[in-house]
């Protein structure tokens, strides 16, 4: 039991902590009166929790061996190791992102993150290949960060705990689906983003002048190619019976902050409109863990005699 | 008549040895040229598995299974020569008795079947042991990573079915899984699952019939 506790404190606890240092800096602290500030630590914060879980479960070397032939390791490159190396790359173009923002009008803000979500999208569908590829997947993995994007975009000051929720998911979905590895790491994006929650939830009403969360600019561009790569990756890896639209359906679960988006408009604090953003979300998210988990229980039970190995055992 | 007789039996005494001496002469031939010849043996995969055994928590030893290998083997059935394997596993007939394991198995965190679909085995070279004992060197190829292994190897039985000749064999040899890159479960959680993995390998083949 030690070992386990000791696992899940290592790919989990330890990346969300890190992460949330980091995040706190810009959400918790006088730094948390620059609008930009706020959105790179976000930025920054959400693929420093994946990349940390990564590192630990694998070594530093499962990020380098597809650049440079590291001494003594004879492993190849294994396609899902793309997800650790595109949260490295995703650092540098959300902050790039954040300050490319600050360099245009107001007007200009909205075409500047449908840029930057444009070129991650093609990035990951040129780049981020898992196995039996296509020109279909790779387009449609694309489509994903796009789609991805604009429903982070409804998440407003909500982001980060319906990034807490969805990667939640995520991490539940990989679970059942025998994929450990990245169930912990989404698992670790999924804490990290409760504790930057919280953090700016604190710093929102303790520092004088603190700017709101916002998805957009990187934290946006981030959060929608990170929710798009986790979810195909663990669908392209899937042991389960989960079917592949429940797999697709989950990036898009921040857009369903719309469902109470009227009532979080018309609320009178950040905090009403932050629940009722999140209350949309978190309704769907769960009603698809539901469906998720219910569909493999149900079909896990039904085929116990469906394609018996042991049918002709003793035949031939 | 008596001269017809003696000439008769003389032509005889002549021919039928003669005649008869191919049949003589050859017939061991075959025979030998059969027990000597390596026969190619094809794998019956119905009755052809892999049993591993790897230690949970550090406690109890659990056993799992590869059900239908395939792949063909070479061994001339006097045993005169060494026995050659090339024997092929498909990961997603990985067989734990619990669905929900065999998935996990599959999965990326131990043998990803979705990038490495088979594990190989092709001997090399081969020593022998004892009589239909021998001891197996060759390559096997886990999770894309090719190391030399070495097997012990025993000829189980030669048999006949339905279908003609069949040979048993049955090979076992121990690997430690983090040198194919399957490390999860040994540091990282510690101990949940043991490095050391021991192989029986169980494979019963069709003698190729002879060409006539």
């Amino acid at each position: 039991m030690d070992g386990v506790i000791g696992y899940i404190v290592s790919v989990v606890v330890i990346p969300a902590a890190l992460a949330a240092f980091v995040g706190g800096l810009a959400l918790a602290t006088p730094l948390r009166r620059r609008a930009w500030v706020v959105g790179a630590g976000i930025a920054i914060a959400l693929p420093i929790a994946f990349v940390a879980s990564f590192v630990s479960e694998l070594g530093t070397v499962a990020l380098a061996r597809k650049f440079v032939v590291v001494e003594g390791d004879d492993a190849p490159f294994e396609r899902w190791h793309w997800l650790g190396i595109s949260c490295v790359a995703l650092i540098a173009l959300g902050l790039l992102a954040t300050i490319v923002r600050t360099l245009v009008t107001r007007d200009g803000e909205r075409i500047v993150d449908l840029v930057f979500l444009l070129v991650a999208a093609l990035a990951v569908s040129v780049f981020v290949q898992f196995p039996q590829p296509s020109i279909a997947s790779q387009i449609g993995l694309a489509g994903l960060v796009v789609a991805a994007g604009s429903a982070v975009a409804l998440a407003g000051g909500a982001l980060l705990w319906i990034s807490w929720g969805t990667f939640g998911i995520l991490a539940a979905l990989a679970g059942i689906g025998g994929f450990a590895s990245l169930a912990v790491m989404a698992g670790a994006v999924s804490v990290a983003s409760l504790l930057l929650a919280i953090l700016a939830a604190i710093g929102g009403k303790s520092i004088k002048d603190a700017k709101p969360v916002e998805s957009a600019g990187g934290p946006l561009v981030v959060a929608a190619t990170m929710l798009a790569l986790v979810a195909r990756g663990g669908d392209v890896y899937d042991q389960s019976k989960t079917p592949d639209w429940i797999w697709w359906i989950v990036p898009l679960v921040p857009g369903f902050a719309l469902l109470f988006m009227r009532q979080s408009l018309r609320a009178s604090s950040i905090a009403a409109a932050t629940f009722w953003r999140t209350l949309g979300a978190a309704l769907v998210g769960v009603a698809v863990l539901g469906a998720a988990i219910a569909m493999d229980a149900s079909k896990a039970s039904g085929s116990d005699d469906e394609d018996d190995p042991y049918a002709d055992m003793y035949g031939g | 008549m008596t001269t017809m007789r003696n000439a008769f039996l003389l032509a005889a005494a002549v021919v039928l040895p003669v005649s008869l001496a191919p049949m003589f002469a050859t017939a061991p031939v075959p025979a030998r040229q059969a027990a000597t010849e390596a026969s190619a043996i094809t794998f019956d995969p119905v009755h052809s598995m892999a049993i591993f055994r790897v230690q949970h928590l550090g406690a109890g030893y659990f056993y799992g299974r590869f059900n239908e290998l395939t792949g063909t083997a070479t061994w001339p059935l006097d045993d005169s020569a060494a026995p050659t394997f090339d024997v092929t596993s498909e990961v997603k007939k990985v067989d734990t008795g619990s669905e929900k394991l065999d998935g996990n198995l599959q999965g990326p965190s131990f043998f990803n079947q979705a990038e490495f679909p088979t594990i190989q085995f092709k001997s090399k070279s081969a020593e022998r042991i004892g009589e239909r004992h021998w001891k197996v060197k060759g390559d096997l190829t886990l999770r894309g990573v090719t190391k030399e292994i070495e097997t012990d190897c025993t000829v189980t039985g030669i048999g006949k079915g339905p279908t003609g000749q069949k040979v048993g064999f049955e090979c076992m040899f121990t690997i430690m899984r983090a040198d194919y890159g399957m490390k999860w479960g040994i540091e990282a959680p510690k101990g949940a699952l043991g490095n050391e993995v021991r192989m029986t390998i169980a494979l019963e083949g069709d003698v190729a019939k002879a060409k006539e």
